[in-house]
């Protein structure tokens, strides 16, 4: 008999289907503050294929609203009409990176169409009721960046992010996609964070503190460095950009270099109100 | 030439302010142009002759006729090539 599990991430709901009950024991562990019973939106169905291999070449195509893949031992289809997917994994220990491989390509795709919202690879911290959103490929400082939240704040996820826009303007959420940088107890699993959202921050380690305001068409291109899966169709990355460009009209986007101190924080609570300063002289 | 250039249907753009940043899905290759290939992206629009578009420049930008007409051949055929745009 199947073993269903329902998700919420950023409001999509996902109904898992599970091949085995051990699975869903597990997998609802570490989807515990993500697990909701409101309708699902999405059908994920995941299936055991011990042939697969994670040094397979990896691929992807798409065909209408159709995406089929193999990436890091797990392979399946993502149907964007249908909001239907299925996914193999080769054994347990890779079943919850098979599933999460699904969600995060569907809060790509649907995020921006449907939620006013945008999954981004960053971290998401919140320090005395501020938000700040890190992002950049990875090695650029993320998790090193989550490390320092720690004392500090609460870190809402080292790996992507949600930003979601309301009428009262941006506020962040967790995603169930973490990195391995940061231990799971220090990630304080939040599904939405009302809070004011500071800024976006391109990290790039440096010998001292620096922070440069980027122009919009810059920001974006920041942004893209680490966003590829959101621009594999056409139509996907011109939803992608509409809603980046609403989210750079509220949310201030920085290149931040930065040493691993935590003078960090102080460095951005000052250089930021001179930021500010600055932009009212002017 | 009175064949007009628009932009590829395979490619995703947004001008921001005055830049434009174009994405590629096909190749997977991201692009910013500056602010005066965004604005002839902007009137690549399937509208105008390349002569029409480097009308608006000389207005626009103050430069000669002879000067844009050949900044606008030179730079539609460039992103021609590369697929970013096409003619129709």
């Amino acid at each position: 008999m199947a073993e269903r599990l329902r998700i919420n991430i950023g409001d999509i709901i996902f109904d898992l289907n599970l091949p085995a009950a051990h699975l869903k024991t597990l997998l609802q562990s570490r989807y515990e503050p993500f697990l909701t019973d409101r309708a699902a939106i999405w059908q994920v169905t995941l299936t055991y294929d011990p042939s697969l291999k994670i040094e397979n070449e990896p691929w992807i195509h798409h065909k209408g609203a159709r995406t089929h893949f193999e990436i890091a031992g797990h392979t399946g289809w993502i149907d964007l009409d249908t909001r239907e997917a299925v996914v193999s994994t080769p054994s347990d220990a890779l079943a919850h990176s098979a599933v999460e491989r699904v969600m995060a390509f569907v809060c790509m795709q649907e995020l921006p169409r449907y939620h006013n919202a945008l999954l981004l690879h960053g971290a998401g911290i919140v320090i005395n009721g501020k938000g700040y959103v890190f992002f950049g490929a990875s090695g650029r400082g993320k998790s090193t960046v989550s490390r320092l939240a720690r004392a500090r704040g609460q870190v809402l996820t080292d790996e992507n992010v949600i930003i979601r826009l309301t009428p009262s303007g941006a506020e962040l959420a967790s995603t169930p996609f973490w990195g391995f940088g940061t231990p799971l107890e220090d990630i304080c699993r939040i599904p939405y964070q009302q809070v004011p959202l500071l800024g976006l921050y391109s990290l790039v380690h440096a010998p001292d503190f620096t922070l440069t305001a980027l122009p919009p068409a810059a920001a974006v291109m920041e942004l893209l460095t680490s966003e590829k899966v959101a621009t594999e169709r056409a139509a996907s990355a011109t939803a992608w950009l509409a809603m980046a460009d609403r989210i750079i009209k509220e949310v201030p986007i920085y290149r931040l270099g930065f040493r691993p101190t935590l003078e960090l924080w102080e460095f951005l609570a000052l250089g930021q109100e001179r930021m500010i300063r600055s932009t009212d002289d002017s | 030439m009175t064949h007009k250039p628009t932009h590829h249907p395979q490619i995703a753009a947004r001008v921001f302010s005055d830049e434009a940043v174009l994405i590629d899905p096909t190749k997977n290759i991201v692009r910013m142009l500056n602010p005066v290939g965004s604005r002839i992206w902007e009137l690549a629009d399937g509208t105008r002759t390349l002569d029409q578009i480097a009308v608006v420049l000389v207005d626009e930008f103050h430069v000669d006729v002879d000067q844009a007409t050949a900044s606008v051949e030179t730079f539609v055929e460039e992103l021609v090539s590369k697929n970013l745009l096409t003619w129709r």
